[in-house]
């Protein structure tokens, strides 16, 4: 950790936060993109069937005013996540049309660092590898700001500050191997209309000795923790995006993150 | 609120209804089976069979009063006004299988259906996250123990069942990092967990817990999973009539022998014998059972992907009964019409 980034946090208000978000980031409006997997049998991505986690968060979405799309198996592909911008992330992308362009970009299914597994394969490809593949909140689409991964590990702390970087606002998901209540995204969503994500995200997910984690990204170290300890999804408070993110092809900016997880 | 008791009103709904939970189901007679004899290869007497009972689990209904109160008790731990719930919740817009309502000046108050969870935090301790002060993991304990007291002098706990002495220790870490270089990590919170243990066997998902913050503020207080219904004899507790005793004739050796048989590509972890009432039920009869939560893994891409978790338990009365398994999946689920 920078010395400059331990002076800097200390010193950071509510004032300065609401500065540098106008500066560098976009509000965005209630929108959402949902991929989910539960067939995963049969169909060239081998590995297990599992329980639907999206559909009551839907639901709630759609009460909440939000406004989105939700595929599912077959309708769900891998390169909904990919980069469109260029084949250099792999050829075929279509971040441009589906998963970057709701604030909050969702996938449920199967994973691990920095990777999430689909159900069916498309165009020969199984999954997202978020290093390779994907650069969501930047290059074409640049809509996504929160990315709820539900799936087994793939946010790991120690792959904040590279393979798990996108251009998002923030990012949540587990660091181990863990199951998922059917409507546990949508109660982490409703409970985000009165707490944080962050307390959301850790209270809702934490159970069971699940390593819950969620991330924040930040251009300047004063903006990461206010950010963190501010944004609730549902009550519409800081859902705005990163912002400032390369274009096609470029390399990562300079970023700082910060997060909590539960031990477990 | 209407809808939202609606939610919980289907006690009984799954009682002797759920597939393999061979204690719901040897609970409908209400009568104490006999020791099991089987044939199956699975089956193993243990040594010297054990006694076990099983008990009425509920996730019980809860008026929007009962809610405001629970809630409120909960609240005066962390300042909040005792009367501040009922004023809240009466307010608060109601989603489908949760509430959420700000109790105090910085004090939340949510109820989650799934696992009858309560759990109060106060934003302005759970949001510090710049306190250089860390009181330690003893002075985290001291102001645990007293909240826990608290708790049950106010009646949000029953003091049967759940022993500080069993407490859990973890923690809320925080951390922080510039791009391409180590996060540096520190606790946030001590999180103190007491489960809810029912004649020396644990209630899967039931207990209390507190977080102290380190700046050594209560920061998150919860209740959480199904009430037991339960006699207390002394301090020892029995089942009620809806509940019966047994002879344990399955050990967990041979819940382990079938469970890696069963899941020979799964990475499996044992929980221990547990009473489970599976999230999102309401009511059951449970007896006991081996707990196992299973990882299936797979290699896609040259990646080794785990799949998520399920939690499978078998009986400890039937060594060939189906096990109970939680969440079950669902490849038929469909979503929006692709263009």
């Amino acid at each position: 950790m920078s010395g400059d980034f331990t002076a800097l946090r200390v010193a950071t208000t509510a004032v300065v936060l609401a500065a540098t978000l106008h500066a560098s980031s976009a509000a965005a409006a209630k929108t959402y993109f949902i991929d989910e997997g539960t067939d995963f049998t049969g169909n060239g991505c081998e590995i297990t069937d599992v329980n639907t986690i999206t559909a009551s968060l839907q639901t709630s979405l759609s009460a909440a005013s939000w406004t989105g799309s939700r595929y599912v198996n077959a309708s769900a592909y891998p390169q909904d996540f990919w980069e469109s911008c260029s084949s250099v992330y792999g050829s075929g992308g279509l971040d441009g049309s589906y998963g970057d362009t709701g604030f909050l970009s969702v996938y449920a299914g199967h994973g691990s660092a920095h990777y999430i597994a689909f159900g069916y394969p498309h165009s020969s490809q199984c999954g997202v590898d978020f290093s390779t593949n994907a650069r969501l909140g930047a290059m074409n689409g640049a809509s996504a700001g929160f990315g709820m991964w539900l799936a087994c590990e793939v946010v790991q702390s120690s792959q904040l500050t590279s393979a798990m970087y996108q251009r998002l606002s923030q990012q949540a998901g587990w660091q181990n191997s863990i199951g998922i209540g059917d409507d546990e995204p949508r109660d982490f969503f409703n409970a985000t209309s009165t707490k944080t994500n962050a307390d959301a995200w850790i209270d809702q997910m934490s159970t069971g000795g699940r390593d819950a984690i969620i991330a924040t990204f930040s251009n300047t170290s004063a903006e990461c923790w206010p950010k963190h300890n501010s944004a609730k999804l549902k009550a519409n408070v800081g859902n705005t995006t990163l912002g400032g993110g390369a274009s096609c092809g470029g390399g990562q900016p300079r970023y700082y993150v910060c997060y909590e997880h539960h031990t477990g | 609120m209407k809808n939202y008791s609606t939610q919980f009103s289907a006690i009984a709904a799954v009682f002797c209804a759920s597939v393999g939970c061979t204690a719901i189901l040897a609970g409908c007679s209400a009568t104490p089976p006999e020791p099991q004899e089987s044939n199956s290869s699975l089956t193993a007497a243990v040594a010297a069979p054990v006694t076990r009972y099983a008990f009425e689990l509920t996730r019980p209904s809860h008026s929007p009063s009962e809610l405001a109160d629970q809630l409120g008790k909960l609240g005066v731990s962390l300042g909040a006004p005792a009367d501040g719930a009922r004023a809240a919740l009466s307010a608060a817009k109601l989603d489908l299988g949760s509430v959420h309502a700000a109790i105090g000046q910085s004090v939340k108050a949510s109820h989650v259906l799934g696992n009858d969870a309560f759990l109060v935090l106060d934003e302005a301790v759970t949001r510090d996250t710049t306190s250089a002060t860390d009181v330690g993991a003893g002075p985290a304990s001291a102001t645990f123990l007293s909240a826990f007291k608290g708790l049950i002098e106010r009646g949000a706990v029953q003091a049967s069942g759940l022993s500080t002495a069993s407490v859990r220790v973890t923690h809320v870490l925080q951390g922080e990092a510039e791009s391409g270089k180590a996060p540096v990590e520190r606790i946030k919170e001590y999180v103190h967990t007491v489960p809810r243990v029912l004649q020396g066997v644990e209630v899967f998902g039931a207990g209390v817990q507190i977080n102290v913050h380190r700046n050594g503020q209560l920061a998150r207080v919860a209740v959480f999973g199904p009430t037991v219904s339960a006699k207390l004899e002394g301090s020892n507790e029995l089942p009620t009539a809806a509940g019966f005793s047994f002879k344990q004739t399955v050990d967990a050796a041979t819940a382990d022998a079938r469970v890696k048989a069963e899941y020979p590509k799964a990475v499996i972890k044992s929980i221990g014998l547990r009473y489970w009432l599976p999230e999102g039920e309401t009511h059951g009869i449970v007896a006991p059972q081996h707990l196992y939560l299973i990882t299936p893994t797979a290699v896609i891409d040259g990646q080794v992907v785990k799949a998520r978790a399920s939690y499978v338990a078998y009986s400890t009365q039937d060594a060939a009964a189906a096990p109970t398994v939680w969440p079950r999946a669902n490849p038929q689920a469909s979503g929006d019409s692709r263009p």
